[in-house]
């Protein structure tokens, strides 16, 4: 099985402050991986090292044997990495359906956008009702399916969730949860960020913890909850 | 004082670099001194910041007290140029240039210490310029439509310059404290915005107001310091150098005393972030309102003295291209550094004047124009700031991609982004 | 009376064309571009000579007035946006540098086409005159009525549903969501300075029937577009709009009952109170009581 991500001697951080200490890690075609642990230790920083949307980084991260050191942003998105960051990112001026449609803004998702949004709206009814309503107006559960649901309307090779459910409720949260892990990765991979063990035990490939910036195997201790 | 090897060099190269610029008027002209100086002054400048940066380490020239041998350089220089100028057009040269210096060591200190992005300087000048030229100019002499003194403001007596002056020192402030009402209430990009048109304002009344101030011809025939006699003369512009010279001192010796003392301190804290300012208790309206005070006065100074000099004002001195020049000159040399102002308007005088000859009269213009784009787009903070920008690369290069390092493109633009004022997303665009 | 309201109406559309421009490069890359005036003056130069050398057809000179204007847009983004972003200081540098290119296009133009004034021909000629109650409305404000409105609805309602738009206002939302969803940010400055350009150069042609062509035209359109977006709420283009119609009607009763040379000082006392109303213009929301 040939991996989707790898991730060696990954060292990242803010300005003069250091996060992440060496960080190696393989994600296979098909896996679900989740990295859980406490808020602070480098969660949100790994996953957004691997999107370059960190001051500085060293080491080396590969997307299906290529290099992604040198690729901005916006190239990993239309090469089909695709970060669903805390704090959601939305576009608040914009109504749900731009939203959306920003999702498959890369070209080849354009064209089927309109399926792809159907497709969403039929796994978040509530975005649906919603579509001509501005983001900026919508509670906060709506919005994390909003963002969530942006993310699915591209076919990405690598999706990458930070804490979904963070600040929702457990029923919102479940849901949104159900859907990440019943998505049909097509040959690529999941890997999410969760605090909330409970949400992802059993629905995962394997289980990592992030603590002090070091990524370590999970030993089941409750380190979160 | 020289502590080894290299160091006699970089002394004995920088006079070598000295005498040079003395010896390059003999070949190609007087006015070419303004020139040569100023590169002169320059390599000065980035040779104290290079050993100041590599002595602290940290790539930053913090305060320039350490920089006192630039500023004896200069005094000598300033005595030297009477002494071997030998035609009153280069003295009048220089004459202008101390009177543009005040102005932007003023203006540096309400763009850079205090971080208020106003164009407002011109004005402040502007107005008291016409306010010492109102009351100095007799109406037989003047361009004024009215014939007596039943059509100006106040109908008020002619005076010499020597009263003029101090009136226009105190309109200056007057001025300066109605502009600074509006600073206090609007943010940075507003505020600059609004002291443009005020400029342009200014601009406008004075053109249409033919009685009093001269319409579009301004008023000339302003009583001077120069006696008659010596109008035009070697030893007449003297005077008007040594007044200049002493009008300049002054500009910097408030520049030292503001910048480098509490009330720029105060400003400084205040410019990084207001909400922090307020909690540590400092007054920041309070704050901003003296800079604006003091610099006003200087500006206001100034301005009584150009009209003094000139014998007159017009409607030009507030048009858009003054205030860009005036602004190219604050900024090419570096708006947060007094060396680098000083060196900003020496070289900007100098290519002013040596090409006005040139045809076609706009090429030194656009040559101005496009040296300002240059030195924003590669210095930081303007030419004296090259070596510290150099410094710093280096030392980010040594780290490797480390901890500052230089930013990915996304992350430095929502830094901006995070700066941005509130409330400047449109709902919808 | 209706004299006023036919002033205002053509003022109006003019000055929201040029602020438009401004606030939507505020809105979608975050500075403030100061150089309108060089790109207004070129663009006026660029519609002159077409109309010249070319043809005097409305349509044509109207589009040499856009499409130069939109090249100039392309060049501030060269010459300006895509070397600074992202770096140091970058709000007064980007200040300084628009401003430096407003210096340089003001005396380029003076060397190229010399300080004349020059003259447009009459492009809406082939439009009936009508009247207005007792005022007469002449060819010119109507084409100007009509060609803004035209183009801009066609523009905006293209930023609304095409894809390039969608990245447009992403943009002006959140640079990094913006990222994350694969728009490219240094590419779509182009099409925002563009645009921006494009509408500059429109005003440029319509104002170039009343006033004239000349080197240091920009200055007054960069004053008068920076008034107006300020007012309005730098980044709102509903706010630009509203805006432009107070500050246009403001001119036209001046011109009125005072006359020209009263047109900036009852424009100022109109900012003051605006703003001392609302710092943050029209359309600007009030975030804390510290502007």
């Amino acid at each position: 099985m040939s991996s989707v991500l790898e991730i060696t001697g990954l060292e990242a951080g803010y300005g003069p402050l250091r996060v992440l200490h060496g960080i190696n890690l393989s994600v296979g075609e098909g896996e679900r991986v989740g990295i859980l642990g406490l808020n602070g230790h480098g969660k949100t920083t790994m996953l957004r090292s691997i999107v370059n949307l960190v001051d500085w980084r060293s080491g080396e991260i590969t997307l299906n044997g290529d290099s992604i050191m040198g690729a901005s942003t916006h190239e990993l998105a239309r090469r089909g990495v695709v970060l669903m960051p805390q704090g959601d990112a939305l576009f608040p001026g914009l109504t749900v359906k731009d939203n959306l449609d920003s999702g498959a803004y890369p070209g080849n998702s354009w064209k089927f956008r309109k399926e792809r949004r159907d497709y969403v709206c039929e796994i978040f009814p509530r975005l649906g009702e919603r579509l001509s309503q501005v983001v900026g107006t919508l509670s906060g559960g709506e919005r994390r399916m909003c963002s969530i649901g942006r993310g699915l309307m591209s076919e990405a090779r690598l999706y990458l969730v930070d804490e979904p459910s963070l600040g929702l409720g457990p029923g919102i949260a479940k849901g949104i949860c159900d859907t990440l892990f019943t998505l049909d990765l097509q040959g690529g991979a999941l890997l999410i960020a969760e605090q909330n063990r409970a949400l992802i035990d059993g629905r995962i490939d394997r289980a990592l913890r992030m603590h002090g910036g070091e990524l370590m195997p999970d030993t089941g201790e409750d380190g979160g909850h | 004082m020289p502590k080894s090897r290299n160091d006699m060099i970089h002394w004995a190269v920088l006079l070598v670099a000295f005498l040079v610029a003395l010896a390059v008027p003999f070949q190609f002209g007087t006015l070419w001194l303004l020139g040569s100086m100023t590169i002169f002054l320059l390599l000065l400048s980035w040779s104290i910041s290079w050993r100041k940066g590599q002595r602290s380490g940290e790539g930053f020239v913090a305060a320039d007290r350490s920089s006192w041998i630039f500023w004896v350089m200069v005094a000598v220089i300033a005595v030297m140029i009477p002494l071997v100028a030998g035609t009153p057009f280069f003295l009048s040269v220089m004459v202008a240039f101390l009177v543009y210096l005040t102005w932007n060591t003023m203006w540096g200190l309400v763009i850079g210490t205090a971080g208020l992005q106003s164009f407002a300087t011109v004005a402040v000048a502007g107005l008291a310029a016409y306010v010492a030229a109102y009351l100095s100019t007799p109406s037989g002499n003047s361009a004024l439509a009215c014939t007596d003194f039943s059509g100006r403001l106040l109908g008020l007596p002619v005076v010499h310059w020597y009263i003029a002056l101090p009136i226009a020192v105190v309109a200056g402030v007057v001025v300066g404290f109605i502009i600074s009402l509006p600073a206090i209430r609007l943010r940075g990009i507003y505020f600059a915005l609004l002291t443009i048109g005020l400029v342009e304002l200014c601009r406008a009344y004075v053109s249409q107001d033919k009685c009093n101030f001269g319409g579009a011809q301004g008023l000339y025939g302003a009583d001077s310091f120069i006696p008659e006699n010596l109008a035009g003369t070697l030893t007449g512009t003297t005077y008007a150098y040594i007044g200049a010279a002493v009008l300049a001192l002054i500009a910097l010796v408030v520049y030292w005393r503001v910048n480098y003392g509490r009330l720029g301190l105060l400003l400084r804290t205040a410019r990084e972030s207001e909400p922090v300012a307020e909690v540590l208790g400092v007054n920041v309206v309070r704050a901003r309102l003296a800079v604006f005070l003091v610099s006003s006065a200087v500006l206001g100074a100034a301005g009584g003295f150009y009209t003094a000099y000139y014998h007159s004002i017009s409607p030009n001195f507030f048009s858009f291209s003054t205030v860009l020049f005036l602004f190219a000159m604050v900024m090419i040399g570096g708006v947060n550094s007094p060396r680098g102002i000083l060196i900003g308007t020496m070289l900007l005088q100098f290519i002013d004047q040596r090409f006005v000859d040139v045809d076609p009269p706009e090429a030194r213009y656009i040559f101005i124009g496009l040296l300002l784009l240059l030195v924003t787009l590669l210095a930081s903070d303007g030419l004296v700031s090259i070596p510290d920008q150099v410094l710093r690369r280096r030392r980010a290069g040594k780290r490797g991609s480390g901890p500052s390092s230089g930013l990915p493109e996304e992350v430095g633009a929502m830094e901006q982004e995070a700066h941005m004022p509130p409330g400047s997303r449109p709902e919808t665009a | 009376m209706t004299g006023t309201i036919v002033t205002t109406l053509n003022l109006t559309a003019i000055y929201a064309l040029v602020a438009l421009g401004i606030s939507l490069t505020w809105a979608g890359l975050g500075f403030l571009n100061l150089s309108t005036g060089a790109m207004y003056a070129g663009a006026g130069y660029g519609a002159w000579l077409v109309s010249t050398n070319i043809t005097s057809n409305v349509v044509v000179v109207l589009l040499g007035g856009i499409i130069t204007g939109a090249l100039l847009g392309g060049i501030v983004c060269l010459t300006v946006f895509l070397p600074l972003d992202g770096r140091s200081n970058w709000e007064v540098r980007t200040l300084t540098a628009t401003l430096a290119l407003s210096f340089i296009g003001a005396n380029v133009y003076q060397w190229k086409f010399g300080p004349q004034f020059q003259q447009f021909p009459p492009l809406f000629d082939w439009l009936p005159s009508f009247r207005l109650g007792e005022a007469l409305v002449q060819p010119n404000v109507t084409g100007t009525v009509i060609a803004t409105t035209v183009v801009v609805t066609i523009v905006l309602a293209y930023i609304g549903a095409s894809r390039i738009g969608l990245g447009v206002r992403a943009l002006t939302q959140s640079i990094e969501g913006a990222a994350l969803v694969g728009i490219n940010r240094r590419a779509t400055a182009f099409a925002i300075l563009g645009v921006s350009g494009a509408f500059i150069g429109l005003a440029a042609v319509l104002l170039g029937q009343i006033n004239f062509v000349e080197p240091n035209a920009g200055y007054g359109a960069l004053v008068k577009g920076l008034i107006v977006a300020l007012l309005g709420g730098l980044g709102s283009l509903r706010g630009a709009v509203i805006a432009a119609f107070m500050v246009a009607l403001c001119e036209a009763i001046t011109l009125q009952y005072f006359g020209g040379a009263w047109v900036l000082i009852t424009l100022f006392l109109l900012i003051s109170v605006v703003l001392i109303i609302r710092p943050r213009g029209i359309a600007g929301v009030l975030e804390s009581t510290r502007a």
